[in-house]
C-alpha cells in the first residue's frame, strides 16, 4: 500500500472521528445515567415509588401514634413534617434522605417508647399496626440504601470503564455519596 | 384587589398541592368483600357473600365492603369514591368503606343506588349500624348490623323480599345491643324510629324482649314468693330451694301455680281482725 499523504491525512481523519463519536457517545450516555440517579426521586423515577411509600407509611404511624400521644409530642411532629416533606414533590435527593433519616430514627423510638404506654397495651389493633409500621420504618433506611447503592454503583462504573474514564476526562463527575450511608 | 390577587394565589397554591399530592395505595377487589384489613371472620364473608347473591337476584343494588389499614393521607369520602370508579362498580351499586386503623368509614354510591337509597338513608344506616360498634373494633357485628340494616332499607325500598334471617347469626346478640344503643346515643328521631320499629318487627327483637323480661320477672317474684313461704320448714340457714324443687311436703306434688296464687286466696285479714274483735 502506497503512503501517501492524503492516505495519512484520510487516517488521521477516521481516528479523529472515531475519538469524536467515542467521547460524545461517552459524554451522553454517562450524563444520562448520571442524571437518571440525581432524578431517582422524581415523579419517574425509579425510587419515587419507593419514595411515597415510605412517606404514606410514616403518615399512617403518626395517625396511630397520636392517639397515643399529646398533640405537641416532638417525636411526633417531627415524623409528620418529615412524612410531609417525602410525600410533597420534593425532588432534592439530600432533603429527601435527610427526611427519610428523621423517619427511621423517629420510628425506631416509637417501637421502644410506645408498647410502654397503658393506651398503647389495651389496643391489640394498635400494638399490630405499630409493629408492622416501625418494622418496614425503622428498616435501616431502605431509600438512603437504594439510592447509596445506585450511586456508588454509577461511580465504580464511571471510574473504571473505558468509556467511563473518557466521560469523565470531558467533564462528567462522580456523584457525591450521600455521608448517610450504611 | 389586593384580596383577589391574595386569594387567587391561595388557589393556585391548592391546586399545586393537591396537584403534588401522592396517590394512596387501593387495594385489588377481590370479590364482593375486600377485606384487605383482614379483620372480619371467614363465617361473615360466606354469608355476605350469599346476601350479595340474595341482592342480585331480587335485584336490588348490591353491597360492596372493602376494608383498609389506612387511607394513605387521603380523605375518607374521597378514597371510597376513588375506590368505586377503580373497581368500575355498576351504577347501582353501594360500596362501603371501613379504614380500621383511621377509625374511619363512608360510602360510595352509583346514581342508581342513590335513587333508591337517598344520602340521608345511609347516613343513617351509617349512624344507626355501624357507628358504635365499629369504634368499639367489632368489625364483624359492625358491618352484620349495617348489612341487615341495609337489606331492610333495600327491601321497603324496592319492594322486593331478602331473606337474612339465616345470615349472621354468629354475631346476631351483639348487633342488636349495640345498634340500639348507638340509635339512643345519637338521638336519631323520627325516621331514626321508624329504622327501629321497622328493624323490631323484622328480628322479632322486642317480642323475644319483652319475654325475657317477663320470664326475668316471674323468676324473680316466684322466687322471692316461694322462698319466703319456705323458709319456715326449711329453717333458717337453708338457701331457699328452686320452686319446682319445693321439699313442703304439702305442696310438693302440686304445680307451681297453685303454690303461687294460694297466699292471696286465703289472705291473713280474718286472721288478723280476729284477735282484735275479743278486746
Amino acid at each position: 500500500m502506497k503512503i501517501s499523504l492524503s492516505n495519512i491525512l484520510f487516517a488521521l481523519l477516521c481516528v479523529a472521528l472515531l475519538g469524536v463519536a467515542l467521547g460524545l457517545g461517552s459524554v451522553r450516555g454517562w450524563s444520562a445515567d448520571r442524571d437518571e440517579i440525581l432524578n431517582a426521586f422524581s415523579a419517574d423515577g425509579e425510587l419515587h415509588t419507593l419514595l411515597e411509600n415510605r412517606g404514606m407509611d410514616a403518615a399512617n404511624l403518626c395517625v396511630v401514634a397520636a392517639r397515643h400521644l399529646p398533640e405537641n409530642d416532638a417525636d411526633l411532629l417531627a415524623l409528620s413534617a418529615t412524612s410531609g416533606t417525602l410525600l410533597s414533590g420534593v425532588e432534592d435527593a439530600q432533603a429527601l434522605l435527610d427526611a427519610d433519616a428523621v423517619i427511621t430514627d423517629v420510628a425506631l423510638r416509637f417501637a421502644d417508647s410506645l408498647p410502654q404506654l397503658t393506651s398503647m397495651q389495651q389496643s391489640q389493633r394498635d400494638m399490630a399496626y405499630l409493629t408492622m409500621l416501625s418494622g418496614s420504618l425503622g428498616r435501616k433506611s431502605s431509600l438512603t440504601h437504594n439510592y447509596t447503592a445506585m450511586v456508588e454503583d454509577f461511580n465504580q462504573q464511571l471510574t473504571t470503564s473505558l468509556s467511563g474514564k473518557i466521560a469523565m476526562l470531558l467533564g462528567v463527575d462522580i456523584i457525591p455519596v450521600p455521608g448517610t450511608a450504611d | 384587589m389586593l384580596k383577589r390577587i391574595l386569594c387567587l394565589l391561595m388557589l393556585c397554591a391548592l391546586l399545586l398541592c393537591s396537584a403534588a399530592q401522592a396517590e394512596p395505595r387501593y387495594p385489588a377487589q377481590s370479590g364482593v368483600t375486600t377485606d384487605s384489613a383482614a379483620v372480619l371472620s371467614v363465617k361473615l364473608l360466606e354469608d355476605l357473600r350469599t346476601l350479595d347473591k340474595r341482592l342480585d337476584k331480587a335485584g336490588a343494588p348490591r353491597l360492596h365492603i372493602a376494608t383498609v389499614d389506612f387511607l394513605d393521607t387521603a380523605d375518607v369520602q374521597d378514597y371510597a369514591n376513588a375506590l368505586f370508579t377503580r373497581w368500575e362498580l355498576a351504577d347501582d351499586d353501594v360500596l362501603l368503606l371501613l379504614c380500621v386503623g383511621e377509625e374511619r368509614y363512608a360510602i360510595a354510591a352509583g346514581n342508581g343506588a342513590r335513587r333508591i337509597l337517598p344520602d340521608t338513608v345511609l347516613s343513617k344506616l351509617m349512624a344507626g349500624y355501624l357507628h358504635e360498634a365499629f369504634l368499639g373494633q367489632q368489625y364483624d357485628a359492625a358491618v352484620s348490623a349495617f348489612a341487615t340494616g341495609y337489606v331492610s332499607e333495600v327491601c321497603k325500598a324496592c319492594g322486593v323480599t331478602v331473606k337474612v334471617e339465616d345470615l349472621f347469626r354468629s354475631t346476631s346478640s351483639g348487633i342488636f345491643g349495640n345498634w340500639a344503643g348507638s340509635q339512643k346515643n345519637t338521638g336519631a328521631s323520627g325516621d331514626g324510629e321508624s329504622f327501629l320499629t321497622r328493624e323490631d318487627k323484622n328480628s322479632g327483637f322486642s317480642l323475644l324482649k319483652v319475654i325475657l323480661i317477663v320470664a326475668l320477672l316471674m323468676l324473680i317474684f316466684g322466687a322471692f314468693r316461694t322462698g319466703k313461704k319456705l323458709r319456715r320448714p326449711a329453717g333458717e340457714d337453708a338457701p331457699p330451694p328452686p320452686p319446682e324443687a319445693a321439699p313442703k311436703p304439702a305442696q310438693a306434688e302440686k304445680p307451681r301455680y297453685p303454690v303461687y296464687f294460694k297466699p292471696r286466696e286465703k289472705k291473713p285479714t280474718p286472721q288478723y281482725f280476729k284477735p282484735r274483735n275479743p278486746k
